[in-house]
């Protein structure tokens, strides 16, 4: 193997694959990246390819072939290097015995590295159909609903964000839960969604990845598709292959609440700035904040028995009967900043039924939250 | 000579049945079934009217409703009981600052020195379990002695609500002809091992020479001696409630194969679990204390010990969830030589009736470990936690488990 290419682009690639790339030493050649070289018609194409067996990514690079081939290195070092080098032509080969040469302007490296064919092969699939989707509004929908899934390992089925298909034709349903907490979001993508029946369990890893390579370049269309228990998302050049979540979603229509009986439109900033200052002397543990509802006024106060307390009220349009409910307030605190909007409306039953976290001027971005016994 | 104390021991009859009957005036006099109410539900708590059916706790809901087809089969509720445990301790609080809470159901109060002000211990233990009756309608048996071991043996002998002193010069004639196992710190193993060197009762015990009984059987000797003749300085302490739980025990022999100190692991978080369900807490940090065998410096402590944790994403009191973490801490430490001394903890105790309330219907997996739980409690009430044992504990008696069984309740986190 034996390729010249500009070193930004190789810097790109390979910084694309350090999050797959595994810390862990539980599989030692995990730790490294693939390296493949072939011609192709216009040319050259030099792929990168790393994988924790969880999620895979593979990109193509055009770049000029001496000669193709393959091989495996650390992936860490390997970006190190390229990441010194300056702007200008890397020229990188394979040497004897499994090393990579590595060239550009003065500099000069030989990184120990090992036969392509240790490397675990890369689930290689193509569903029968993928669809076409924004990534801008892919990227939206993974922001405003995972940070409520699951980081429990017992609980594997709430460990990523459900896709499904909704009843009305080209609009696509992602929700998360914890069990403590609910958030979806539908969007429409007019009618390219044919074909995309069952819903899919997609893990929280995958969804970051798939989040970060929408965040490259969001004005591109992404192609996703599932099959079985794997997904593949491609944009540009690169390649993101899924594991998925194998398990059952639980129901979770039966818990979304419908709009309670007591209801109030709040400043989201002053009630999440308030929130956080009262929430500092709630119990590390529980960070509990209690919400005083009384007309026209809303009080959120903490007490932790080592510390103190705190207290700050909040004018809302509140006109319904006085009612204290706690929340853990990290949980009510992401509810109401996924949304993005400037006012959110809140409205809930009793102290001990979900409240609903909805924006005032988007009926498809829904949060709920339980509250907790105090 | 230190001064005299009087401790008192305070031990709810029948906590969760009682209960019940209460609330439900209907259910006053009737045999009440605390249980699983399903096809395969199982019963955890039986009332006196009903055991004198024959129904008792683990028997199937199915089998009691055979033998007392007009029994009242109740679900039950952790929560209630929680808060009725709160309203009790409100009236141990009026007799005395110094109650150490042991359960949901039982405390120790120091009376010492206010005889004066209050009057004999015997009158103060009468209106304590008036007062108890008064604001909760319930039964509260007393034990009152100079030390807790035998002011928690005497309310214990003083069931179903009643009331038992053992003055300071009765002690040793009140212990002598009790069995071994009513000492702290004596479980199977211990028993069988006093029996073969001949000892029977406590009084056989008490009058054994000390210093022989600490050449035989060591520390455990010394400590055994000590409790069988009354002598346990032990203070009630208040306090701040515990911020841990653990049981450890060193091994009679160094143990390396794996299955018996998983089986071993097993047995300690049921206890630890069990004990925190008495005590109305969940956990949420699971902690495993290895001692190994190959000693790096002279003396006692010169094994190297090694403690591992790990945080739950929710807080439990399913032991269970607790022995399949250990054991996942036992793998990640790669032992590479024997074990001395195992032991489980739980940190970072919750309210079991406060916290995060979930979204989705309990999971009928969850729930059934709930039941379970609660049988096995009663269970280990009755008849001792070493009769029912999980199937994956069951190894741990290859172990031969020492006498040296430790179970720890720390106030500052370790």
């Amino acid at each position: 193997m034996k390729i010249s290419i500009d070193q930004h682009e190789l810097q790109r690639g390979l910084a694309r694959l350090q999050s797959v790339t595994e810390k862990r030493n539980s599989m030692p050649i995990l730790a490294n990246i693939l390296i493949q070289v072939r011609e192709v018609d216009d040319g050259g194409e030099l792929e990168l390819a790393a994988t924790d067996l969880e999620v895979g990514i593979r990109s193509q690079h055009s770049c000029e072939v001496a000669e193709s081939g393959a091989i495996t290195v650390s992936g860490k070092k390997f970006y190190e290097i390229i990441r010194e080098l300056p702007d200008e032509r890397v020229e990188i080969a394979t040497t004897e015995n499994a090393y990579l040469s590595i060239r550009c302007a003065r500099s000069e490296f030989s990184l120990a590295g090992s036969a392509a064919d240790e490397y675990p092969t890369l689930p290689v699939f193509s569903p029968e159909r993928t669809f076409q989707v924004q990534a801008m509004v892919v990227g939206e929908m993974i922001e405003k609903t995972m940070y409520a899934a699951s980081n429990d390992e017992a609980r594997y089925n709430l460990n990523g964000v459900y896709l499904e298909q909704i009843e009305e034709a080209g609009k696509l349903r992602m929700v998360a839960t914890d069990g403590h907490r609910l958030a979806y979001v539908d969007r429409s993508f007019g009618s390219s969604l044919e074909g995309f029946a069952d819903g899919v369990i997609v893990p929280r890893k995958g969804l970051s990845e798939l989040k970060k390579l929408v965040d490259e370049d969001d004005t591109h269309e992404l192609e996703l598709g599932f099959e079985g228990n794997n997904g593949l998302a491609r944009k540009g050049g690169v390649t993101l292959t899924l594991r998925l979540i194998e398990g059952e979603f639980p129901n979770y229509r039966n818990v979304i609440p419908e709009e309670g009986s007591q209801r109030l439109v709040v400043d989201r900033e002053r009630f999440v700035q308030a929130l956080r200052r009262v929430s500092l002397l709630s119990s590390e543990r529980s960070r509990a904040v209690n919400l005083e509802f009384s007309s026209g006024e809303v009080s959120l106060t903490s007490k932790n028995p080592d510390l103190g307390e705190a207290r700050e009220t909040l004018d809302v349009d509140f006109a319904g009967e006085s009612l204290v409910i706690a929340f853990n307030a990290r949980y009510l605190m992401e509810a109401l900043n996924a949304p993005g909007t400037k006012e959110i409306c809140l409205s809930f039953k009793d102290a001990l039924s979900p409240i609903r976290v909805t924006p005032t001027d988007d009926d498809d971005v829904l949060g709920v939250v339980m509250p907790m016994r105090v | 000579m230190p001064p005299s104390r009087v401790i008192l021991h305070a031990d709810m009859d029948a906590f969760y049945a009682s209960i019940e009957q209460r609330d439900d005036p209907a259910l006053r006099g009737r045999p009440v079934i605390v249980g699983g109410t399903g096809p395969r539900g199982v019963v955890s708590a039986a009332s006196y009217e009903a055991r004198e059916f024959g129904v008792y706790s683990a028997m199937s809901s199915a089998e009691a409703r055979q033998r007392c087809p007009q029994g009242v089969f109740l679900r039950g509720s952790m929560r209630r009981y929680a808060a009725e445990s709160r309203r009790i301790f409100e009236v141990f609080q009026r007799f005395t600052p110094l109650v150490q809470g042991l359960s949901l159901d039982e405390a120790f109060l120091d009376l010492s020195g206010s005889e004066r002000l209050q009057g004999a211990p015997v009158q103060v233990g009468e209106r304590l379990r008036a007062e108890v009756r008064a604001e909760t309608g319930l039964a509260v048996s007393v034990g009152i002695a100079p030390v807790k071991l035998v002011a928690k043996i005497a309310s214990d002998l003083a069931k179903p609500d009643g009331l038992l002193e053992v003055a300071e010069g009765r002690v040793r004639d009140f212990l002598a002809p009790l069995p071994l196992r009513r000492l702290w710190g004596v479980g199977a193993v211990g028993e069988k091992r006093l029996h073969e060197a001949g000892f029977a009762t406590l009084g056989d015990l008490a009058g054994a020479d000390r210093s022989e009984l600490e050449t035989r059987f060591g520390d455990f000797g010394a400590h055994v001696s000590r409790l069988a003749r009354g002598e346990d300085d032990s203070p009630v302490e208040p306090g701040r409630a515990p911020v841990s739980y653990s049981e450890e025990n060193t091994f009679e022999r160094d143990i390396s194969e794996r299955e018996v100190l998983e089986s071993v692991i097993s047995q300690h978080a049921e206890a630890v679990a069990r004990r925190l369900r008495r005590s109305g807490l969940q956990a949420r940090t699971v902690f495993l204390k290895l001692k190994l065998a190959r000693r790096v410096a002279a003396g006692p402590r010169g094994y190297p010990l090694l403690t591992r944790r790990s945080t739950l994403a929710e807080p439990s009191d399913d032991g269970a969830t607790f022995a399949r973490v250990a054991r996942r801490l036992l793998r990640d430490a790669k032992l590479e030589q024997p074990v001395r001394l195992l032991g489980v903890g739980v940190s970072n105790l919750l309210r079991a009736d406060r916290g995060q309330l979930g979204l989705f219907p309990v999971e009928e997996g969850e729930a059934r470990s709930g039941r379970l739980n609660r049988a096995m409690d009663e269970i280990a009430e009755r008849f001792g936690a070493d009769k029912l044992v999980r199937g994956d504990a069951a190894h741990a008696g290859r172990a031969g488990l020492s006498m040296q069984h430790k179970r720890g309740e720390s106030e500052t986190p370790d």
